[in-house]
């Protein structure tokens, strides 16, 4: 029996018969995986088989909320959304903030699970609880924010939340987004399994209140986690006027804001151009997730040549990187109009502006020539192209189809040693962390269950000097396996599952993480941890996503880093001349299987391992 | 023997140069974000960092150190060519000529 926090529902959509049920969210599934990204990975496991087609009709769209989202707890309007990764072949779990998440629990669930296909483009409109399949021919080829207001328009109702995809994501691209709002579910290619499915969009009205186990744990729970909050040097001070671009400045210093795909990392380093003080240029205001006091979002308008009067939400520091230092463009207003361009599409903006990057480094060698491009100079720096080639990606035309199915495709069609060029792991680009200069975060990329992704385990220790749970010297291989796996878990159980801003967590939460989701959790739904069970309930999920990439057929020799960063040393900045050599990374790993409780020959989660976190279920599917 | 000369042009030649660079906050104060500073050979990191807020004054000194004191404020950074101090001497670390001072006040987010 729920006392507070869930609603206590999953509702089943089937897109090919056109029918919904609700059901009931066992009480044992949300102890072990307390929601969020716990559900996306546990529904995932247990409903989508081992080679199901990514773009099929039996691949699954998994909208999972954790049980602070809606209640008065701050920055926790989040939302998992998890499907079979198109992009890599595995999970692909990605939250978003913004509206939409306390509206799907408003509307009295905790779980929606999309299955099938429709037969033409559709959307789905739940009204408290009522499901109806739309017609989405009027909408089909718009792009997103057109979208959202052309359904709120035809639903007469302007309190509509809607999560949908734009062109990137109706053809099918690999890198398509889902947006909601102004915010992305971006990476690993989810929008394409909605495009697959011909589900345009799902809008939302929800009017049912969310209630909690103890109002009065709750107010004490939540003083305490604002008081720390209040604290903190840089939340409220810094990060809530600058946002999450302000890391430009601190990567560049430290020399590991990757530039010219990966090549050009210390040496070009556009601080003055994509930097703090010239942002400040261009912010025109900041936007708030629900229930959230800091209002991390920037809006910029872009205010020079063909850019000018382009307002965006961002863009965020992973924008600044991926339409700036890894294209080589250091023009502040085309990577504003590329962001805005890119969420407008429905396109991540992290690989796009990677396999844009890739682009033009085989360019500049000569492996891909003008007339492969379609005569686009696609030289670094070309903020012109870059834009162009955004375009040409969402719609899957002339170069931007080898493009927009991610590098890892694209460098498997070109050949002529492209791949060497391929910035990704397990066929997701790496976002903005030169790695030779922060091994851990190396160790993060190789390891995470959707590839290379700095959500799933980031080094704070490394990257913000944040010495817990102990300091980490970014140079050394020391102690990495056991620091990753802590980041890992704890990342997921505090911040992925309940489910809650993975900002805070650096900013104000580190030093009673865990305790402090242990007592939200109490209060909030009347279920009791410790914060060692807490951590337990990340391991277990981490557990379950890397059971679900092992049926898939991944192995061990996919925990990896791109060539690049094993085999070149960085040229120039305070990172000068370190690596991740291939002997350390294998170190580190070692040490991670180990601490993992792996086979350290096959990286597969052991029996014993598998039956002390409650999943021997998953041991008998995987037979070890 | 040395020639007493050549002792006292060893001894003169025995400054050195490093550079620091700093971002955002820090930057402003100093209205720079890279600056070389020459000291003498054994100098520390504590050296620079005073030598720092004698020449920038106490808007520096407030955003360094925790007031009144000369203890450095938990949040910031310090490293020597892109290492933290914390694995090398702390304040204590000795410089060498040419050495790159990182002088980085908080920051998150990404
Ligand atoms: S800190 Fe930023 S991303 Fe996080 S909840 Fe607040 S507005 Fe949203």
């Amino acid at each position: 029996m729920y006392k507070g926090g869930y609603r206590g529902k999953i509702l089943r959509i089937n897109l090919t018969v056109k029918t919904s049920r609700e059901e009931e969210l066992p009480l044992e599934v949300a102890r072990d995986f307390i929601g969020g990204a716990g559900f996306g990975i546990k529904y995932l496991f247990d409903e989508v088989k081992g080679g199901t087609d990514q773009l099929g009709p039996d691949n699954k769209l998994i909208y999972s909320l954790g049980p602070f989202t809606g209640t008065t707890i701050p920055c926790a309007s989040r939302m998992a959304v998890t499907s079979k990764s198109p992009l890599t072949n595995g999970v692909g779990v990605s939250l978003t903030g913004g509206y939409f998440p306390v509206e799907l629990k408003r509307s009295g669930y905790d779980v929606l699970i999309v299955e099938g296909k429709a037969e033409k483009p559709t959307y789905v409109w739940i009204k408290d609880g009522e499901v109806r399949f739309r017609d989405a021919g009027k909408v089909w080829g718009t792009q997103t924010t057109d979208c959202q207001q052309i359904i709120k328009d035809e639903l007469n109702d302007q309190n509509v939340r809607i999560s949908c995809i734009g062109p990137a994501g109706e053809n099918m691209i690999r890198i398509a987004c889902i947006i909601n709002e102004r915010r992305a579910a971006g990476r690993k290619g989810l929008g394409a399994v909605m495009g697959a499915k011909n589900l345009k969009a799902i809008a939302l009205r929800g009017t049912g209140s969310i209630d909690v186990a103890s109002k009065e744990k709750l107010k004490a729970a939540i003083g305490e986690m604002q008081k720390a909050m209040k604290e903190s040097p840089l939340l409220y001070p810094q990060f809530a006027k600058i946002g999450t671009p302000m890391v430009v400045d601190l990567t560049c210093a430290l020399g590991i804001f990757p530039t010219k795909n990966w090549s050009a990392t210390g040496e070009f380093a556009p601080v003055d151009q994509l930097g703090v003080e010239a942002q400040m240029t261009r912010n025109v205001g900041s936007m708030h997730c629900y229930g959230c006091p800091v209002g991390c979002s920037q809006l910029k308008l872009a205010k020079t040549g063909s850019y000018a009067g382009t307002l965006t939400e961002g863009p965020e520091y992973e924008t600044m990187y991926s339409f700036g230092g890894q294209t080589g463009v250091d023009n502040m207003d085309s990577v504003i109009a590329g962001d805005r361009l890119a969420d407008e599409l429905g396109l991540d903006t992290i690989s796009a502006g990677v396999a844009i990057g890739f682009a033009m480094e085989l360019f500049e060698k000569g492996i891909l020539t003008t007339e492969d491009t379609g005569g686009l100079q696609l030289n670094f720096g070309n903020h012109q192209a870059m834009l162009t080639l955004i375009h040409m990606m969402a719609f899957r035309e002339g170069i931007g189809d080898l493009l927009c199915d991610g590098v890892k495709a694209a460098a498997e069609k070109i050949g002529k040693g492209a791949d060497k060029y391929a910035i990704h792991v397990k066929g997701l680009e790496l976002p903005a962390y030169d790695v030779r200069g922060a091994k851990a975060q190396g160790l993060n990329f190789a390891t995470a269950y959707t590839g290379a992704d700095h959500n799933r385990g980031y080094a704070f220790q490394e990257i913000f000097d944040i010495p817990v749970p102990y300091a980490a010297d970014r140079f050394s291989t020391e102690k990495k396996g056991e620091l990753t796996k802590w980041n890992q878990d704890v990342q997921m159980a505090v911040c992925d599952c309940p489910t809650m801003c993975a900002f805070i967590l650096p900013m104000a939460l580190m030093p009673i993480s865990t305790q402090n989701t242990a007592a939200l959790m109490e209060a909030a739904t009347g279920l009791t941890y410790t914060p060692e069970e807490i951590e337990k309930v990340g391991e277990r999920a981490n557990n379950l996503a890397k059971a679900f990439n092992v049926r898939e057929g991944f192995t061990q020799a996919d925990d990896t880093l791109p060539e690049r960063l094993i085999t070149e040393p960085l040229q120039s900045g305070a990172s000068k001349g370190h690596l991740i050599s291939k002997d350390e990374l294998k170190l580190m790993l070692d040490e991670y299987y180990r601490v993992r409780g792996w086979d350290p020959k096959t990286s597969i989660p052991t029996r014993e391992k598998l039956v002390e976190l409650g999943l021997g279920y998953v041991a008998d599917q995987l037979g070890v | 023997m040395l020639p007493i000369s050549w002792v006292f042009r060893t001894l003169r030649l025995a400054v050195i140069k490093v550079k620091v660079y700093t971002i955002l906050g820090v930057k402003k104060i100093i209205g720079q974000g890279e600056l070389e500073v020459s000291i003498s050979q054994g100098s520390t990191v504590q050296t620079v960092l005073f030598w720092m807020t004698k020449t920038y004054g106490d808007e520096l000194s407030s955003h360094l150190f925790e007031p009144g004191t000369v203890n450095l404020l938990p949040h910031i950074r310090l490293m020597v060519n892109g290492r933290s101090v914390r694995f090398l001497n702390g304040m204590e670390t000795v410089l060498h000529d040419g050495d790159e001072v990182l002088l980085l006040p908080p920051v998150a987010g990404g």
